[in-house]
């Protein structure tokens, strides 16, 4: 039994947390959320990029390191434990994982080195407004040109490439192109957004240049977000964890009724059950880490259960820093704002829980079908 | 990472499950069966186990055990499970009470008493709580006082484990009243047919007794050789044998996946018309929460072991489980009546069988959220324990026990 970190990925997640805790301190998530640095942060992306991060589960034949799924686990924790106001997750959790599994050989030669080394920012275009894991699509492609639009796209307004989702006939299946921003054919607008470190717009497709990947259904759509939400869940976990110790240790400093709060039981037992839900979490979490890298296991239920479990974990961690801070929790100045709009980012980001669960037990009910013949 | 064992854990995994696989089939019981039927079905199992160095798997070759580390014992545990063995019996005594002995009782204590706990020869009994000490066990009543070379017990005893099958109990006594309730407590191990012993099945409230019992104590005569430790440290070598608990707890049905099973079945089942209610979408987050509850808790113990592998100590997050399972079992017992509206509550039709499973849920779970360790208990452990929050405030640590206001309210 060994459902832990190994050494090197404990070392790895060292060295990426020293990298973060130097140039992403809460006041570089505080700039993108004040609005003196748009966006993201270009410094800490930069380094990112230097560094080699970006392109840490990238094949060595394209500039990466070829690090096994679980290494991009761990960088998801740490950057999610800093809050880091960088677009890592459209560019190397959705697309560029996209281009390595359903591109053509000269579209990874083409982008998955400038996806690696951050020159170019990826992303994944699905939604059309409101909608579940199967949204309906009708931006669609016809002669290689694409007609429609997307939104939100998750830092749409900085991306360079992303991967759109767009039917080619109607009544199909929706399938996976990759369209380069910067062209005639492409507008965009930027969103108002609940976490404005992490940034959304909207874009519009008339007539853009688009190329095909070979993910052509849902199943293979499927399959893309599976991978994206264990990383997702990773990254809520490191969140939630640190949400969690910024709770205790108001706890302990602040007093009231002449001694610590964390010392009421009403206080104690609720940051106990943010710890509860936590460890679920990191343990479905891990589980999912080990079906990302484990090929011939369940990962539609893997990706199910560390997404929900996840997700429910930010949720309460977040709320009960801010609840636990009292008036000052809802203040601007304080930082429990910047968990309570992280949470619920990546809450949604890739569906709502409700639509995860019910996916869950459909795939739950249809194997027990299966198995009664 | 990954859920395998490790070479030299898989070989031992291996050679378990070849000798059980060649052993264990005749030993299998129908659960359930008249308690005097599964204490015979216990002792022949343990008996055999015995015979092949499984049967108390962590203690020292000396008396007759293995010398295994506990993590091989879960493994052992792990492949045992596998078969409907009669196991829970003889678990106090091995793993709770002679380990206890040997920390911290004389060698007089424990050896006579080694070779037939380890065969299940001889039976114990857990016997801490009272009725007015349960999560605050230092409020223990029972009195024992010092005459000659005995000690005169009196008082009373409850959800004592098996008394009414077992031959030696473990238990705590109020040695001192005039000090502190913490600081008064001796234990003692005692003969269960000493005279003045009286024992009653305690009654579910579902109306089965689950072999838990109250012990009523009257001028019963225990050897002052019985006493472990010293006077006074009653409440240090209840703590310490409450820890070797400590993974069990977990290891136990309520953990696994069979409480889902009705629950999910009978969702497939009903039908509102024409629409079963698995595919409302109520029904589908209730059944996705707890499928991950419990798959969390799954891949939460798989992390426990891995810790236990390396030699790592485990503190109250093992209780973690138990805590989360048994109010999620409590709530999915009472929502699946829900969806059957008045015949949730009625046991006739052809899915009675999932349904009287859910009743015994229903009812079973309440008990979960209370034994080995409260969810008040535990979420205390784990904020002080675990996150580092401050303690409660005691009012009764430096206050001799007969002047506690509790004392002097039950005097009245």
């Amino acid at each position: 039994m060994n459902l832990d970190d190994t050494e090197e990925q404990k070392s790895i997640k060292e060295q990426i947390g020293k990298l973060l805790q130097e140039q992403c301190g809460i006041a570089v998530v505080r700039r993108v959320i004040e609005g003196t640095a748009p966006d993201y942060d270009r410094q800490l992306w930069r380094s990112l990029g230097e560094l080699g991060w970006l392109a840490a589960g990238t094949p060595e034949q394209y500039g990466g390191m070829a690090l096994d799924p679980v290494f991009l686990c761990g960088m998801a924790e740490e950057l999610g434990r800093a809050l880091a106001p960088v677009p890592v997750a459209s560019s190397v959790f959705l697309a560029a994982q996209i281009v390595r599994e359903h591109g053509s050989e000269s579209q990874r030669q083409k982008f998955l080195p400038l996806l690696g080394s951050g020159a170019t920012i990826g992303t994944f275009a699905l939604w059309e407004g409101p909608g579940g894991l199967r949204p309906h699509v009708a931006a669609h492609v016809r002669d290689s040109k694409l007609y429609g639009f997307k939104s939100p796209v998750p830092d749409g307004v900085v991306a360079d490439i992303a991967v759109v989702a767009a039917v080619t006939e109607a009544g199909s299946e929706p399938a996976l192109f990759l369209v380069e921003l910067d062209q005639p054919g492409v507008s965009r607008r930027p969103l108002h957004t609940l976490d404005p470190t992490r940034p959304a717009a909207r874009l519009e497709f008339s007539g853009a240049r688009v190329e095909a990947l070979t993910a052509t259904d849902w199943t293979a759509i499927e399959r893309v977000t599976d991978r994206a939400a264990i990383f997702c869940a990773f990254e809520q976990v490191g969140g939630a964890a640190r949400a969690l110790e910024e709770a205790v240790a108001y706890a302990n400093a602040r007093y009231a009724f002449g001694r610590p709060i964390g010392g009421f039981q009403a206080i104690k037992h609720r940051l106990a059950d943010v710890c509860i839900q936590i460890e679920l979490a990191r343990s479905n979490a891990y589980h999912g880490a080990w079906a990302l890298n484990t090929p011939g296991t369940d990962l539609p239920v893997a990706a199910c259960i560390a997404r929900i479990s996840a997700t429910r974990a930010f949720e309460l961690a977040a709320r009960e820093l801010l609840h636990v801070h009292g008036g000052f929790g809802m203040t601007w100045e304080s930082d429990c704002h910047l968990f309570y709009r992280r949470s619920r980012h990546l809450a949604v980001g890739l569906g709502g829980a409700g639509d995860w669960s019910d996916r869950l037990v459909g795939i739950l009910d249809r194997q027990s079908r299966v198995q009664a013949g | 990472m990954n859920f395998d064992d490790s070479p030299p854990d898989a070989l031992l995994r291996a050679e378990f499950a070849s000798w059980l696989a060649a052993n264990a089939p005749p030993f299998q019981i129908d659960a359930p069966m008249p308690r005097a039927e599964e204490v015979k079905a216990t002792r022949a199992w343990q008996a055999h186990k015995a015979r092949a160095g499984y049967a108390a798997f962590t203690w020292a070759k000396e008396f007759g055990g293995r010398g295994g580390t506990q993590y091989q014992w879960l493994l052992f545990n792990d492949e045992e499970g596998k078969y409907r063995l009669p196991v829970d019996i003889p678990h106090g005594g091995i793993d709770l009470v002679l380990p206890t002995l040997m920390k911290f009782g004389r060698p007089d204590q424990y050896r006579p008493l080694a070779e037939s706990t380890r065969t299940a020869q001889i039976i114990w009994a857990i016997s801490f709580s009272e009725p007015g000490a349960g999560s605050d066990v230092s409020a223990a009543r029972l009195k024992a006082v010092r005459d000659g070379d005995h000690y005169v017990f009196n008082g009373q005893k409850t959800w004592t484990s098996w008394a009414k099958f077992s031959d030696w109990a473990i238990t705590l006594a109020r040695t001192d009243p005039g000090v502190s309730k913490q600081k008064g407590l001796s234990c003692f191990i005692l003969d269960m047919r000493s005279p003045g012993i009286e024992v009653r099945p305690i009654r579910y409230m579902e109306g089965e007794a689950h072999g838990f019992d109250e012990v009523f104590f009257t001028d019963v005569r225990v050897p002052a050789a019985q006493l472990i430790g010293k006077e006074g440290d009653g409440l240090k070598i209840f703590l310490s044998t409450l820890s070797l608990d400590r993974f069990t707890t977990t290891s136990h049905r309520e953990i696994s996946a069979v409480n889902f099973e009705p629950i999910f079945r009978l969702s497939k089942a009903i039908t509102d018309g024409q629409t079963r209610r698995i595919d409302e979408r109520d029904v589908r987050q209730r059944l996705a929460d707890y499928y991950c509850d419990i798959r969390g808790v799954q891949n939460l113990r798989a992390r426990h072991m891995t810790g236990m592998a390396r030699g790592e100590d485990l503190g109250p997050e093992t209780a973690i489980g138990k805590l989360v399972l048994a109010n999620r079992l409590q709530e999915m017992a009472a929502f699946t009546m829900d969806w059957l509206g008045p015949a949730g509550v009625a046991s006739e039709a052809d899915y009675a069988a999932d349904l009287a499973a859910v009743h015994e849920a229903y009812f079973m779970s309440a008990g979960y959220r209370i034994g080995a360790g409260t969810d008040e208990i535990i979420r205390n452990s784990i904020g002080e324990r675990v996150l580092g929050l401050p303690p409660d405030i005691r009012t009764d640590k430096d206050v001799p026990f007969n002047e506690l206001r509790e004392t002097a309210a039950k005097r009245q």
